[in-house]
């Protein structure tokens, strides 16, 4: 069973969400549904903090991308953390998805 | 009086469970209530060690069905120990349990001290974290450095993830996945007997763009049927690119 845990807060319509654990192939529609419901209320800023997800793959960054874009339709540009060295920063350069959101920490 | 034993452990919320001596009618109700005690705590996911288990019969097979039944409606697929070159392995097969559980096949070790590993899962998705977390054990076993753990763990994921996207139909099939050192490099190769090609675009192409980026060498074999990914990379930290 592949785990992740959602974890999300919200700020004067600004939304927080911290994903850890695993995500792939078999839980990645749960892990999209919760954000959605996280993302639903028309926040002004989404950031989404990846620093302690332990597994992703492609299938976590086309959720990510469809989040993105979804949020550029509200003018939104939306906000990543992921900390070098983790396997999220890694996968977030090389498909340049960087380009599309705020990273944090900025590449050098 | 037939005598089995039954240890468990757990750990990182993934159950392992020994067994060892024989398993028949006699004693399988006692067996089958250890592993249910063992499991009752809503493990991430269960091993079965069938390693130094001396005899299994229909009824022991039967303990390993429900069992793998039960578990997969918890989004766990089984995991069974057994050795690569043991009957058990054969009456495992003839089962039909391959389509439920994953078969970690043990080799004897060889030479340099480290046997590689052989895993058969079923191809689904719940297989994924299955198979990554015999990786991750494999991995630590050869002192594999947390960039190439990592690394690897992705480009495996990508490839088996096409296998269970795109490999099979309805009827479903399975992963084979081996990984054995050839030092200074790590060879996996993830094998299957159904059909998928690389899409050239798309998220499936962007697997594919990690597979390649995070290994040192990719080479797939499109064959009939089955397709063949052969991955390697090194052992140690360094940056593949």
């Amino acid at each position: 069973m592949t785990i992740a845990t959602v974890e999300t807060s919200a700020d004067k319509g600004s939304v927080r969400i911290s994903l850890g654990g695993e995500i792939d192939l078999a839980n990645a529609e749960t892990v999209e549904e919760q954000i959605s419901a996280a993302v639903s209320g028309e926040p002004t800023a989404v950031s989404v903090d990846l620093t302690n997800l332990t597994y992703m793959d492609s299938v976590g960054i086309r959720l990510l991308f469809d989040m993105a874009s979804d949020l550029q339709k509200s003018h939104i540009v939306l906000e990543l953390v992921a900390p070098f060295e983790t396997p999220a920063r890694c996968l977030i350069e090389l498909s340049g998805i960087d380009s599309l959101v705020t990273l944090h920490p900025p590449n050098n | 009086m037939t005598v089995a034993t039954a240890d468990a452990s757990a750990e990182n919320g993934s159950v392992r469970i020994s067994l060892s001596g024989d398993i028949d009618r006699a004693n399988v109700a006692g067996v089958e209530e250890q592993i249910r005690a063992a499991v009752s705590g809503q493990p991430s996911g269960v091993s079965v060690d069938l390693v130094n288990v001396t005899y299994l019969d229909s009824v022991g097979k039967r303990l390993l069905f429900d069992l793998a039944s039960a578990l997969q409606e918890s989004h766990i697929v089984l995991e069974l120990i057994i050795p690569f070159d043991s009957p058990l392995r054969r009456l495992i097969e003839l089962s039909g349990l391959p389509a439920l559980a994953a078969l970690l096949l043990v080799h004897r070790e060889d030479t340099s001290g480290v046997a590689p590993l052989e895993l058969v899962v079923p191809a689904q998705r719940w297989s994924l974290k299955t198979i990554r977390d015999a990786m991750r054990r494999w991995l630590l076993a050869v002192s594999a450095e947390p960039r190439a753990v990592t690394d690897l763990m992705i480009a495996v994921g990508e490839a088996c993830t096409n296998v269970v996207d795109h490999a099979y139909g309805d009827e479903g099939g399975i992963i084979a996945v081996h990984m054995e050192l050839r030092l200074p490099d790590v060879v996996v190769t993830i094998g299957d007997t159904g059909q998928w090609g690389l899409p050239a675009g798309g998220n499936r192409g962007r697997g594919t763009l990690f597979m390649r980026n995070l290994s040192d060498d990719v080479r797939i074999d499109h064959g009939s049927p089955g397709t063949t990914v052969v991955i390697r990379r090194h052992l140690t930290e360094e940056e593949t690119r």
